[in-house]
C-alpha cells in the first residue's frame, strides 16, 4: 500500500461511481420539465483527467496526526472537456476526485454522463482537520461489511476519521489473541467479534479512502463486559437492583483501581493490540468518560467513593495507558471527564473529546489542551427514539412518554448549526483539531445503521469541512444546503447507502416553494 | 355482545412468556419440543360437510360485506394452500440459495445458553396441518378472523376457523412459533419449545390499519408489497393508501389520463392499473384489504397540473394562509367541471378497487376556507354538496365510504349514516378526543391520533427558512409540528377509548396507525415503520396495553421475524438486556 496504490485505487472507484452509481437528477428539476443538454449541439468531451500531486507524501500518509497531511485540492474542468487536479498530497487526490464524481449525472436514457456546470474551478481545502463520525460498535453488533459500507459513506461526505468505539459494557468486540477469552466470552455471541484480519481489513479499507479507523476501548467505566471474562479484575459487576446508582445504564461494572492484576491485564492487551492497530492509526482512544466514584467503594482494591482517594488511581491508570499509547507511536484521545471532572493532570499531546455541554470544547482548550468537539445537544444522532429501559407498572407512568435523556431527534437543520468554535477565544481555535458526530447504538444495529446516521450526518461533515460560519461570519444558509443535502442523499442512494430523503421531492423540484 | 360470549366461554390465560406478537387473547403451552417436517402435509375438514362446504368454496371476496363481488377466484382451500406454501417457504431451508426465514434465538437467551434440542427424533416430528372448518354461526367480523390453534405433544396439529381469514391469521401464530437451530446440520428444519400448546384468538378491533402516504414522496409497489407482509406478519387487516396529495398524483386513471402523467413526480413513477391491482391482490392473499384514499376537495394542488381550471387558489402565497404545507390549491366548489371530473374519476376507479376492498376514502382533511375567500359556514353548504356527490358515488358502487374528522367536526356536514370517520387530532376545543367526537354524534369511528401514533413525526421540521420572512418560524431546534419521536412504548400506551363511553364504544371500529411522507421514502421506510407499528398493532389486535419487559421481549422477538423476512426494522432493546432478562429495569 502506497501512495500510487492509493491515488489508483480513486481513481478506480471514481470512475464505476460515475459509471455505476450515477443518477438522473429529475428530482431537481420542475416536473415533466427539460433539462438535459439538448443533443443537436455539440458539447466538449472529457477523455482525459490530468492528474498532477505537487509533493512527495509523507510517511504518514496513511495514518496523520491532524493537519499532518495536507487534504487541499483544485479541480478545472473547462468547456472543451480539459480536466486538471492539483493536490499536495495523495489523499488531497481522494477528496478532488469525491469532488468530480459530485459535478455528473446520468442521462435519462442512461447512455451519457454530463456535467451542465463547465467550466468549474474549485480550490478547496477542509477547516477542521479532525472530522470524525463515532460509531459504537460494542452495544449492538455491527458486521464489518456494515463498517466498510460506512466508510465509504464517510468518505463521500470528506470526513478523515471513522472512531470504532469498539469496546462497552455490553459487549467486548475486539479479538486479543494474547487474552483470547476476553472476546470469546465478552462478545455477544462466539464469533461476533473483529478477528485481527477483521481489523485490519476495516483500517486498511479505510486507509484506501483517506479514512483513519481509529480503536477505542473504553476504560476504567464501561468495562463490564471485561468482566465475562476476567471477573476479578471488575469492580460492582452488574449490580441488581440499583444499578443506576453504579452506572448510566446496565451493566455495571469498571476495572479495579488499584489492582496490579489489572495493570498485568493491561499490560497484555496493550501489547497485543496497539501494534496491529498502529499502521493505520496515528491516535488510539483510551476512554474515560462516565467514571462512576460508588463503583469504588465497592472495589475492595480502594474502599472508597471519594473522589479524593479515586482521582491519584485514576491519574495512575490514565498515565500507565497513555504512556503504552505513546510507546507504540500513537497520540492518546479520552472523553473530556478525565480533564473537565476528574481534573486529570494530561500530557500536551493528548486530544481531549468533549461531548457534554456547549463550554467543554472552551474549557478545555482554555487548559491548553486540543479539542474534539460534538455536543450532544446537537451532534449526537441516536437522541430522540425514546427509553430503551423498560419500567415496572409502578415506574411506567411517571416516565411516559418515554422520551431519552437527550430527546428530541437532532434534525440536520440544528446539526448543520452547531460551531464546533462557539465560546473559543480567537486565540485558541487552533487547539480544536474539529469533531465527531456521534451514533450510539442502544437501539442501533446494521439493519437501520444507515437511516440513523444519513443523511444528517452529511451536515456536520460540511460543518467540518466548511466551518459552520459563511464568509460574512453568519451561519450557512440552510436554503442553499437544502438541494446540495438532498442531492447529496441521492448520490449516496446510488452508491448503496440506505439514506432517507430530506424534503419531499415536490420541494426539490420547486426552487424555494417550501421556504416560509 | 355475541363477541363478549365467545370470549368468555375461552380458557383461563395462562401467565407465560410465549413470544408472539401481537399475543394472542388466550394461550397455554408446555416445553416439549417439535420439529416440523420439511414435507408435512396439510387436511381440510368440515363440521358440516354438507351445504356449507359450497359457502366455503365460494370466493375469497366478499369477506363479510355481502353487496361487494369478487374477482379474486379463488375457493378457500386455495388460499390457505397459498398461505401455507408462503409459510413452508419461509420456514424450510431448502437450499443454501434460499435460506429460511427463521432465526436462531440466541438474542433472547444467556450467551452459550439457548435452551436447544438435541437431535430430531422420529416421535417428536409434525408431519401435519389440519384446518377444521366449523359452522359460521355469525357473519361478526372478529370472529371470522378467530382462530384455534392446538398442538399436541404427539404432533397432531388442528386449526378450527370459521372463515380462510381465521386460518391466514392461525399461520401467522404457527409460524412464529418455530426457531432456527444453531447448528447447521440441525437447521433445515425448524423446532418449537412450546408443545403442547393451545391458543383461542380473536381480535378486539374490526379495522387495524395502517395508512401510507405514497404521494408526498414516491414509494414503489415493491416496497408496498414488502410493507403487506410486515403488516400481516403482525394481524393487521387494512392499508389505507393515501394515493394522492398536493404534491403529487401517482395513480394512473385510465379515464383522466393526463392527470397522472402530470400530476406524478415523474412519468415513469406512476401506479399503473396492474401495479394497483397487483399490490390488492397480494394484499387480499395475506388478509389485507387495500383501500384507497383520494383526498378531496383539499390536498389536490397535484391535479393543476393536467387540470389547471379545476383548482382554486393553485399555488397562492404566502401559502401558510391557504394551506397546513405547500403546494396550495382546493378543487373549486359548486362547479360543473368539478363535478364531472370527480364522477369520471370515481367512475373509473371505484370499480378497479371494489373486489379488494368494501372502503373507499374520500378524504376531507385540512379544507381551507380561506383558500375559497370564505367563512368555514359560507363554505359548509357548499363543502356539504360536494362531498354528497362524492359519497352518493361510493354507494352507487356498493361501497362505503370513509371521511377524515373534519367534515363533520369543522364544518358539521351531514353524512350517510354508514359513512366511516377517521379521527386524527388528539383534542379538539372541548377537550374530548376526535374519536370521542364523532361517535357522540353517531358515527361509525377510526381513531389514531397525532399524539400518538404518527409515524413521521419527530424527525425535524422539512420547511426552509424564508430569508425574506423576519419571523420565519423555521427557527432552531427545527422541530416539526408533532415533536417529539412517538418511540414504540409512547404508540403502546395509547388507550383509544379512553374518553369514549361504553354506550358507544360499538361505534369505534378500529384504527390506523399513520406514516405521512414528507421525510420517508422506500429507503427508510421499514425503519420508520418498524418496529414501532408493530406497538400498534397489538393494541388494535388487543385493545389497552401496559408496557412491561415482558412485552419488550416480544416485540424484539417480531424485530427479528421482520429482519429475517427482510423487512429493515430497528433494535428495539440493546442485545444484552435480551441476553440479561430483568436487568434492564428502572
Amino acid at each position: 500500500m502506497d501512495s500510487y496504490s492509493i491515488v489508483q485505487a480513486a481513481i478506480a472507484r471514481t470512475k464505476d461511481e460515475l459509471s455505476n452509481d450515477n443518477f438522473v437528477p429529475w428530482k431537481f428539476h420542475p416536473r415533466n420539465s427539460i433539462f438535459e443538454p439538448p443533443s443537436n449541439v455539440s458539447y466538449g468531451t472529457i477523455s482525459n483527467v490530468a492528474i498532477q500531486q505537487n509533493s512527495t507524501d509523507p510517511s504518514n500518509v496513511l495514518k496523520p496526526l491532524a493537519g499532518a497531511v495536507d487534504e487541499s485540492y483544485s479541480l478545472i474542468i473547462t468547456v472543451n472537456g480539459a480536466v486538471m487536479i492539483n493536490a499536495v498530497s495523495s489523499v488531497g487526490i481522494i477528496r478532488a476526485l469525491e469532488t468530480f464524481t459530485q459535478f455528473f449525472y446520468t442521462t435519462g436514457d442512461g447512455n451519457s454522463i454530463y456535467t451542465n456546470l463547465a467550466p468549474v474551478y474549485v480550490q478547496d481545502a477542509p477547516k477542521f482537520q479532525h472530522r470524525g463520525l463515532n460509531i459504537d460498535v460494542a452495544r449492538s453488533p455491527f458486521s464489518p461489511h456494515d463498517i466498510m459500507r460506512t466508510i465509504d459513506a464517510v468518505a463521500y461526505n470528506k470526513f478523515n476519521i471513522l472512531h470504532l468505539h469498539a469496546t462497552d459494557a455490553q459487549s467486548w468486540t475486539i479479538q486479543i489473541p494474547a487474552l483470547p477469552p476476553l472476546a470469546d466470552l465478552g462478545a455477544y455471541m462466539k464469533g461476533l467479534s473483529y478477528s485481527p484480519d477483521d481489523l485490519a481489513a476495516i483500517q486498511t479499507y479505510g486507509a484506501y479512502r483517506g479514512v483513519q479507523v481509529i480503536i477505542e476501548t473504553d476504560m476504567p467505566g464501561h468495562t463490564a463486559a471485561v468482566g465475562l471474562s476476567y471477573p476479578d479484575l471488575v469492580a460492582a459487576l452488574n449490580v441488581q437492583p440499583g444499578w443506576a446508582n453504579y452506572s448510566a445504564e446496565p451493566p455495571t461494572g469498571q476495572l479495579k483501581l488499584n489492582d496490579s492484576a489489572v495493570y498485568d491485564f493491561l499490560e497484555k492487551l496493550w501489547a497485543d493490540l496497539l501494534p496491529r492497530v498502529n499502521p493505520f492509526s496515528a491516535y488510539f482512544h483510551t476512554g474515560g468518560d462516565e467514571v462512576n466514584a460508588n463503583v469504588y467503594g465497592l472495589d475492595p482494591t480502594v474502599n472508597s467513593n471519594d473522589t479524593k482517594v479515586i482521582q491519584p488511581l485514576l491519574q495512575k491508570l490514565v498515565d500507565y495507558n497513555h504512556d503504552k499509547v505513546r510507546a507504540a507511536g500513537m497520540t492518546p484521545v479520552v472523553w473530556e471527564e478525565m480533564l473537565l471532572q476528574w481534573n486529570l493532570t494530561l500530557g500536551a499531546d493528548v486530544v481531549v473529546q468533549t461531548w457534554q455541554t456547549d463550554t467543554a470544547v472552551a474549557n478545555v482548550v482554555a487548559q491548553g489542551h486540543k479539542a474534539l468537539a460534538g455536543d450532544a445537544n446537537y451532534w449526537y444522532l441516536d437522541c430522540g427514539r425514546g427509553q430503551w429501559i423498560d419500567f415496572a407498572q409502578s415506574t411506567a407512568q411517571a416516565a411516559w412518554p418515554f422520551a431519552d435523556y437527550c430527546t428530541p431527534t437532532k434534525n440536520w437543520r440544528l446539526m448543520y448549526t452547531y460551531d464546533p468554535l462557539a465560546g473559543v477565544p480567537a486565540n485558541a481555535t487552533q487547539l480544536v483539531l474539529g469533531g465527531e458526530v456521534h451514533i450510539w447504538s442502544e437501539q442501533v444495529d446494521g439493519v437501520n445503521l444507515d437511516d440513523m446516521v444519513w443523511p444528517r450526518a452529511c451536515a456536520a461533515a460540511e460543518v467540518l469541512w466548511s466551518g459552520s460560519k459563511d464568509a460574512s461570519g453568519q451561519n450557512r444558509s440552510q436554503v442553499t444546503a437544502s438541494p446540495r443535502l438532498s442531492e447529496m442523499r441521492e448520490r449516496m442512494v446510488q452508491r448503496g447507502i440506505g439514506a432517507g430523503p430530506v424534503q419531499m421531492i415536490y420541494c426539490t423540484q420547486n426552487g424555494t416553494q417550501c421556504a416560509s | 355482545m355475541l363477541l363478549a360470549n365467545y370470549i368468555a366461554s375461552l380458557l383461563c390465560v395462562l401467565n407465560t412468556v410465549l413470544a408472539i406478537w401481537p399475543q394472542p387473547v388466550e394461550f397455554e403451552h408446555g416445553s416439549k419440543v417439535l420439529w416440523l417436517s420439511p414435507g408435512f402435509k396439510v387436511h381440510y375438514k368440515f363440521e358440516e360437510p354438507a351445504g356449507i362446504l359450497g359457502t366455503l368454496q365460494s370466493r375469497l371476496m366478499p369477506w363479510w360485506y355481502e353487496h361487494t363481488t369478487s374477482i379474486v377466484d379463488q375457493s378457500s382451500k386455495d388460499i390457505l394452500d397459498a398461505a401455507v406454501g408462503r409459510m413452508r417457504n419461509d420456514l424450510i431451508s431448502t437450499s443454501a440459495d434460499s435460506p429460511s426465514k427463521v432465526f436462531v434465538p440466541w438474542k433472547f437467551h444467556p450467551k452459550d445458553a439457548i435452551p436447544e434440542p438435541g437431535t430430531v427424533k422420529y416421535e417428536n416430528i409434525i408431519y401435519s396441518i389440519t384446518f377444521l372448518f366449523r359452522r359460521p354461526y355469525t357473519l361478526q367480523p372478529q370472529i371470522e378472523e378467530s382462530y384455534s390453534l392446538d398442538i399436541s405433544s404427539e404432533g397432531h396439529v388442528l386449526i378450527s376457523i370459521y372463515h380462510p381469514l381465521g386460518g391466514l391469521q392461525a399461520l401467522t401464530t404457527f409460524r412464529q412459533l418455530f426457531y432456527k437451530h444453531s447448528d447447521p446440520s440441525e437447521a433445515t428444519s425448524p423446532y418449537t419449545p412450546y408443545i403442547p400448546l393451545s391458543i383461542k384468538d380473536v381480535p378486539v378491533f374490526e379495522h387495524r390499519g395502517l395508512n401510507l402516504d405514497i404521494s408526498r414522496n414516491i414509494v414503489t409497489p415493491a416496497e408496498v408489497m414488502r410493507t403487506i407482509e410486515a403488516l400481516a406478519m403482525n394481524k393487521f387487516n387494512r392499508l389505507h393508501l393515501h394515493a394522492s396529495d398536493a404534491q403529487s398524483w401517482p395513480l394512473e386513471i385510465p379515464a383522466l389520463p393526463e392527470l397522472a402523467i402530470k400530476g406524478s413526480y415523474h412519468k415513469d413513477q406512476t401506479w399503473s392499473v396492474g401495479d394497483l391491482h397487483e399490490v390488492q391482490t397480494f394484499g387480499a392473499l395475506r388478509g389485507i384489504q387495500v383501500y384507497l384514499e383520494i383526498d378531496m376537495p383539499g390536498h389536490t394542488a397535484s391535479i393543476h397540473a393536467a387540470y389547471p381550471d379545476l383548482i382554486k387558489s393553485y399555488n397562492r402565497q404566502p401559502w401558510p394562509n391557504y394551506s397546513a404545507q405547500p403546494c396550495a390549491g382546493q378543487l373549486i366548489l359548486n362547479n360543473s367541471a368539478v363535478t364531472n371530473f370527480v364522477s369520471t374519476l370515481l367512475d373509473d376507479l371505484l370499480p378497479r378497487t371494489e373486489p379488494f376492498s368494501a372502503l373507499f376514502h374520500l378524504g376531507g382533511d385540512e379544507v381551507d376556507a380561506n383558500a375559497y375567500d370564505m367563512s368555514p359556514s359560507e363554505l359548509a353548504p357548499y363543502l356539504q354538496d360536494f362531498v354528497d356527490h362524492a359519497v352518493s358515488k361510493v354507494h352507487s358502487h356498493f361501497l362505503t365510504p370513509i371521511v377524515w374528522e373534519e367534515h363533520i367536526l369543522d364544518y358539521n356536514l351531514t353524512l350517510p349514516n354508514d359513512t366511516v370517520v377517521q379521527a386524527w387530532r388528539a383534542r379538539t376545543p372541548n377537550g374530548r378526543s376526535a374519536v370521542a367526537e364523532v361517535v357522540k354524534r353517531g358515527y361509525k369511528a377510526l381513531f389514531g391520533t397525532n399524539e400518538y401514533w404518527y409515524l413521521d413525526c419527530g424527525f425535524g421540521g422539512w420547511r426552509d427558512p424564508d430569508l425574506t420572512n423576519p419571523d420565519s418560524p423555521v427557527k432552531s431546534p427545527y422541530l416539526d409540528y408533532c415533536s417529539p419521536l412517538s418511540n414504540w412504548r409512547h404508540i403502546y400506551s395509547y388507550d383509544p377509548l379512553a374518553d369514549i363511553p361504553e354506550s358507544q364504544q360499538h361505534l369505534v371500529l378500529g384504527g390506523e396507525v399513520h406514516m405521512w411522507a414528507e421525510q420517508t421514502d422506500g429507503m427508510n421506510l421499514d425503519s420508520n415503520l418498524w418496529p414501532r407499528a408493530a406497538a400498534a398493532g397489538e393494541i388494535l389486535w388487543r385493545g389497552k396495553g401496559v408496557v412491561s419487559e415482558d412485552v419488550t421481549r416480544r416485540l424484539a422477538e417480531m424485530r427479528e421475524w421482520l429482519v429475517a423476512k427482510g423487512v429493515r426494522a430497528g433494535p428495539v432493546q440493546v442485545t444484552w438486556c435480551l441476553m440479561n432478562p430483568g436487568n434492564c429495569r428502572q
